[in-house]
């Protein structure tokens, strides 16, 4: 009996909070949530030479996959306002990549709202592993610096692994950006749940078992009734000195991005990466 | 001998909580007489005690009185000082249960009354130690500066003859005379205040266990002698915190005992066996300070931290969904 008192004294937070967090997750997570509220978006751009999202050059992608990110990225852009395109590529190209993507945008007459106009684009070349991401319109006055990083860095460091999840991610990170929202505390994997599960059991047993042992409490004076030794001799006396050196060796580094207009004419940001 | 109630003849103790004698029999406050006995045998209710090489008061497992052997406490074995108890029975559980109450692991029944109620206190036998010591210390000292300029990086290293005479007293150097006392859990009790220290009476060992020593002071003068040089050392060292380094050339430190007197000090002893093995708590019984590591129950390892994965794992994972949605 006395046993499972301490248990449940124990975890009475524990069980607490698990049990509000489970009703939490049933109203926000299994109740399907009233989207009514969401501002959805009406496509005005009609000379668009294309209702084409994703191309899949590269062929990294299934039929099956194409599809679901079609689907997705057409509920997306009507609840941002904005093109979502996709292209990958496995060529060497005569021109930069961020040229292609501008390029490509254009070319096509992209825009949610205007030829040119609201949206961006990914360009992921497989030849070199390195990636583009094009804004323009309002996205491109959306988009800092270190949102694009942010993007870019969340979407190329599963592409290698599994290119049907980052190019999912990206769609779903523009989404979240261009809602004002921060996609870093969005796309936790349920692997690091699990280490982070871990190192917190490690950390309480560590600490449940870990006694503190009894420290000394008495100092060298304690039973010294003066309180303090008679020091007759305390001499210090200067014998030598001498001095030797050595040289210091330094190092650097830096980096940087912003706007730039394409060949186009029409005004573009972005930034790029590798994976 | 016990001390007998005048009023009910009840076995009158020594009441730290009262700083006197007190009969829990009738609640009369100093009203104990001496009642002899003959033998290892209870006053109170004839039982044979339990009584062993160097008990010197002990407790009837039958009647629970408190007996004290006179003949061990007596001449040779007469105390020169003891340390009356300050700290009573029930302060002492209350400070072990504050200190281990927050430890989960330790088993259920650690701090349950019917366990802690064994708690015992006892008179230690201890030797006090006085030593004059003089200390000469000779050595090399090391100081060294380190300064940039521009990229270049210089180091001056600068040498002193160190020479230290040093003269400390040391009043009342204590070391346990109990053989069934471990020494770094005495140790660790340290330190008492000596003001309360008193002329021995045996009125004081009535309600506790008490041995009298187990041996002799001489043999146990080699402890209290470390334990001296081990303190002057520092005091030393202390005075060489301006080197980097120093290296020795000559230490010698020379004790001469001045002193030694036979004290009882009290300590709460409480006494916990779990899994085959013996785990001992002591308490200073003047200050209050504990000793002693609890045991570590498995299966509450096993189940807590399961249960701890398993609850941390499942919170994360709805956080993460429902941040996921947000």
């Amino acid at each position: 009996m006395d046993y499972i008192k301490d248990f449940l004294k124990q975890f009475k937070w524990m069980f607490l909070v698990l049990v509000i967090t489970f009703v939490i997750w049933i109203f926000v997570v299994v109740i399907p949530k009233d989207d009514n509220s969401q501002e959805i978006y009406t496509r005005t751009n009609d000379q668009c030479d294309t209702t084409e999202r994703v191309f899949d050059y590269a062929d990294k992608l299934t039929d099956v996959e194409e599809d679901l990110l079609r689907g997705l990225i057409a509920q997306r852009e009507d609840q941002i306002g904005c093109d979502i395109v996709l292209v990958t590529i496995d060529e060497q190209l005569d021109k930069s990549l961020m040229a292609y993507a501008d390029d490509f945008y254009d070319n096509h007459m992209y825009g949610y709202d205007e030829p040119w106009g609201d949206g961006v684009v990914y360009v992921d070349n497989w030849y070199d592993g390195n990636v583009w991401f094009s804004t323009c319109g309002k996205a491109e006055h959306n988009y800092s610096t270190s949102m694009i990083n942010d993007l870019i860095d969340d979407v190329t460091s599963i592409t290698n692994e599994d290119p049907y999840q980052a190019y999912t991610r990206y769609v779903n990170d523009v989404y979240y950006q261009m809602s004002g929202r921060s996609i870093n505390s969005f796309n936790m994997p349920i692997s690091a749940v699990l280490v982070l599960a871990i190192v917190i059991t490690i950390v309480y047993t560590a600490t449940g078992v870990a006694n503190t042992k009894a420290k000394r409490t008495t100092t060298n004076t304690t039973y010294v009734p003066a309180g303090r030794p008679d020091m007759g001799l305390c001499n210090d006396n200067f014998i030598s000195k001498h001095t030797t050196h050595r040289r210091i060796e330094s190092s650097s580094g830096g980096g940087g991005g912003g706007h730039h207009r394409s060949s186009g004419g029409h005004s573009h940001g972005g930034g790029g990466g590798r994976h | 001998m016990i001390f007998k109630c005048v009023n009910c003849g009840g076995n009158v103790i020594y009441s730290p909580e009262k700083a006197g004698m007190y009969c829990p029999y009738c609640d009369s406050d100093e009203s104990g007489e001496k009642a002899q006995g003959a033998g290892f045998t209870c006053i109170s209710c004839g039982a044979p005690l339990e009584v062993e090489e160097f008990t010197s008061a002990c407790k009837c497992k039958y009647c629970g009185s408190y007996s004290i052997l006179e003949e061990r406490v007596e001449g040779e074995f007469t105390p020169h000082l003891v340390l009356p108890f300050k700290v009573g029975k029930k302060q002492a559980k209350e400070k072990i249960v504050e200190q281990f109450k927050k430890k989960r692991f330790i088993p259920s029944d650690f701090l349950s009354e019917a366990k802690m109620e064994k708690m015992e206190g006892n008179y230690v036998p201890f030797f006090m130690y006085d030593y004059d010591c003089k200390y000469h210390y000779e050595g090399i000292g090391k100081k060294v500066r380190v300064w940039r300029s521009g990229n270049t990086e210089y180091t001056e290293t600068s040498l002193y003859k160190v020479e230290r005479n040093m003269d400390v007293d040391f009043a009342g150097i204590p070391v346990d005379a109990s053989k069934g006392m471990k020494d770094d859990m005495m140790d660790l009790l340290e330190p008492y205040d000596y003001q309360a220290l008193e002329q021995f009476q045996d009125k004081y060992l009535s309600g506790f266990l008490s041995e009298r020593y187990n041996m002799g002071s001489e043999e146990l003068s080699i402890r209290a002698r470390e334990k001296a040089k081990k303190d002057a050392e520092s005091m030393i060292k202390s005075t060489l915190t301006a080197y980097q380094s120093v290296k020795t050339e000559s230490d010698e430190a020379n004790l001469s005992l001045k002193d030694t007197k036979y004290s009882l000090l009290p300590v709460w002893s409480y006494l916990y066996e779990y899994g085959g093995k013996k785990y001992e708590f002591h308490l200073n019984g003047q200050t209050g300070k504990l000793v002693g590591e609890p045991p570590i129950s498995t299966k509450k390892v096993v189940a807590y931290s399961t249960t701890t994965f398993l609850g941390v794992f499942a919170i994360l994972n709805f956080l993460r969904m429902i941040l996921e949605v947000i």
